[in-house]
């Protein structure tokens, strides 16, 4: 958890990760997050995410994203 | 054919024609040709009496919504032109656009938090939506707008930290209509998909066409995007026919394997523009949706959108780049050497361009607008303008032009045009921030910041946030002891490029 912290605050920094719940549906990430997101996932937890990972519910909030990274390890 | 002298004729004759059609969808509305004609007219009505005008700036603050959309249709009803600006834009940003700009008036969305300022009417677009038409007002308004007059302006990164507003006119705008609409076989049986935002010139691409023709113009959710499965979905329901997108997005799309799971299914022609078309990513959607026509343009906002296009009509190797073809109707491109004589077929020159799209300069800057707008160097003869892109090209065997590289600080950075030098004055612009120097690593697509200073990365990039926008923040930022100095004293960027950027 602490590996995909790190990758979030660095690709967003000031966004309060641990409380925000609603990353997608606020608007507080964009296409371009998700796309360094992602990419940062599988190079460093060296999981491979496909285009059906990504879905809204999937990156609402940094739990969320714990999730679909450990359900792929 | 009728003269068209200004783009809301495009509109009016829509309306008249198909009152009822769904213009415009997007956000939490979805417009009429009518509807859009009324609410225009009103917005517009409400411009004229806060703005004065004709031919005066008016900022729009605006989203991918048909609401906003109106409102840059408002401001032409009231024979201003208009600025349209991303409401989200960090707010030093913003403050110092309209401090330069000193725009007649500003519409912004009810819902974004704005204190008023001396001197700068405001109103929401609600408002305004809400005020009763004058016909005669706005008759009056636009009899007074020449087609040489402005219908847009839009803001893009200059290289001394100020972003320049480019100027484009009603003539320019119809004039690239009709091209493109003519060069893609665009009807009002069409559906399109505007994916760019407005402050964007190639929503352009989609806003105008589909007021001429009569064809419904979608608004993607930004959010389409991040999930392109979504984005395919929306696209089938829709019956989506055309896609005018920037190539950005359309790499994206290509790069994210969504074709695997879903292809779209009512797509017939897709036209890409904004960045090196490579033939990898148009190798997948070939193959995902083999039967569509594909377009590549390149022109920068300076020739109102585009000034060259080619139409894919052959096979491409995943490792070759797609030519930008030749010239729009109605424009001309000249690739000119160091020399300033034609560049010889295969030799490298400046693409430069002619032609009655050119925009009548930049905005409240005579000295950048003389340096950029020149006089054709093959005509001693009489005024002839000529625009130099500062993009190289060269001309192979068939008379296409390739595009090969800026001459300058210029970058595409996922899709955007920005300057390194606009970055590199903010970053020195932040406290404890000594000297710093931006590289752009192309094949990474990443923005490399190295810098002297007090702060550490993360403390940096916060603070850039609220006056940069977002797709301009450096990705990868080194703090070090001092940069490298060359003999003149001058940082060696040479030296910095070979260091940071793997170029192998």
């Amino acid at each position: 958890m602490d590996k995909l912290m790190k990758i979030l605050t660095e690709t967003c920094p000031g966004v309060d990760f641990e409380k925000e719940t609603a990353l997608i549906d606020d608007g507080i990430l964009e296409s371009l997050d998700i796309v360094t997101i992602v990419s940062e996932i599988m190079d460093v937890f060296g999981v491979e995410l496909n285009v059906d990972d990504l879905l809204p519910e999937n990156f609402n909030s940094a739990e969320a994203i714990w999730r679909l990274i450990e359900s792929r390890s | 054919m009728k003269y068209v002298k200004n783009v809301l004729e495009y509109l009016e004759a829509s309306a008249e024609r198909l009152p009822d059609k769904t213009a415009l969808r997007g956000g939490k509305d979805s417009f009429s040709f009518s509807e859009l004609l009324e609410l225009s007219r009103r917005i517009g009505t409400a411009t004229a009496a806060l703005a004065g005008g004709p031919n005066k700036p008016v900022a729009v603050l605006c989203d991918r919504e048909a609401l906003s959309v109106a409102a840059l249709l408002g401001v032409l009803q009231s024979g201003c032109f208009y600025v349209p600006l991303e409401r989200r834009m960090p707010r030093k940003r913003l403050a110092a656009i309209l401090e330069r700009l000193r725009p007649a008036a500003l519409l912004r969305l009810e819902a974004d938090d704005w204190a008023d300022e001396p001197g700068l009417p405001a109103l929401t677009m609600e408002e305004a939506a809400g005020t009763e038409p004058e016909p005669e007002l706005l008759l009056s308004r636009k009899a007074a707008v020449l087609d040489a007059d402005p219908a847009y302006m839009i803001y893009t990164s200059g290289s001394t930290g100020v972003p320049k507003g480019i100027v484009i006119t009603h003539r320019g705008l119809i004039d690239f209509t009709e091209w493109l609409t003519q060069s893609c076989g665009l009807t009002g049986y069409d559906a399109l998909a505007d994916q760019a935002p407005l402050y964007f010139d190639t929503s352009v691409k989609n806003i105008y066409p589909g007021l001429k023709l009569g064809a419904t113009v979608h608004l993607l959710e930004k959010k389409l995007f991040s999930f392109p499965l979504l984005l395919i979905r929306y696209l089938n329901e829709h019956k989506i026919t055309a896609l005018i997108w920037s190539t950005s997005a359309f790499q994206l799309v290509a790069d994210s394997g969504v074709f695997e799971r879903e292809k779209p299914t009512s797509v017939r022609l897709v036209a890409v523009g904004g960045e090196t078309l490579r033939a990898r990513h148009l190798n997948i959607w070939k193959r995902a949706l083999p039967d569509a026509l594909y377009y590549n343009h390149y022109g920068p906002t300076e020739v109102t959108v585009d000034c060259a296009w080619y139409k894919i009509d052959r096979d491409f190797a995943d490792g070759e780049t797609v030519p930008i073809g030749r010239a729009c109707e109605n424009m001309e491109l000249l690739l000119l050497n160091e020399n300033g004589l034609p560049a010889a077929p295969g030799e490298t020159g400046e693409i430069c361009v002619r032609g009655l799209g050119l925009a009548p300069g930049y905005y409240d800057e005579w000295e950048k607008t003389s340096a950029a707008f020149v006089q054709n160097p093959l005509n001693p003869h009489y005024p002839d303008r000529l625009y130099r892109t500062g993009d190289l090209g060269t001309t192979d065997g068939d008379g296409n032009i390739t595009f090969l590289s800026r001459r300058d600080g210029q970058i595409k950075h996922m899709g955007h045009r920005i300057e390194l030098g606009e970055i590199e004055t903010a970053v020195c612009a932040v406290d404890g921030i000594g000297q710093a120097v931006c590289l752009f690593d192309e094949k990474a697509d990443k923005i490399i910041c190295v810098y002297e200073g007090a702060l550490d990365g993360n403390e940096m990039i916060l603070a850039l946030k609220s006056i940069l926008p977002k797709i301009m923040l450096p990705n990868i930022c080194r703090r070090v002891p001092a940069l490298p100095r060359n003999a003149n004293g001058k940082v060696d960027r040479a030296r910095l490029r070979e260091e940071y950027i793997n170029e192998a």
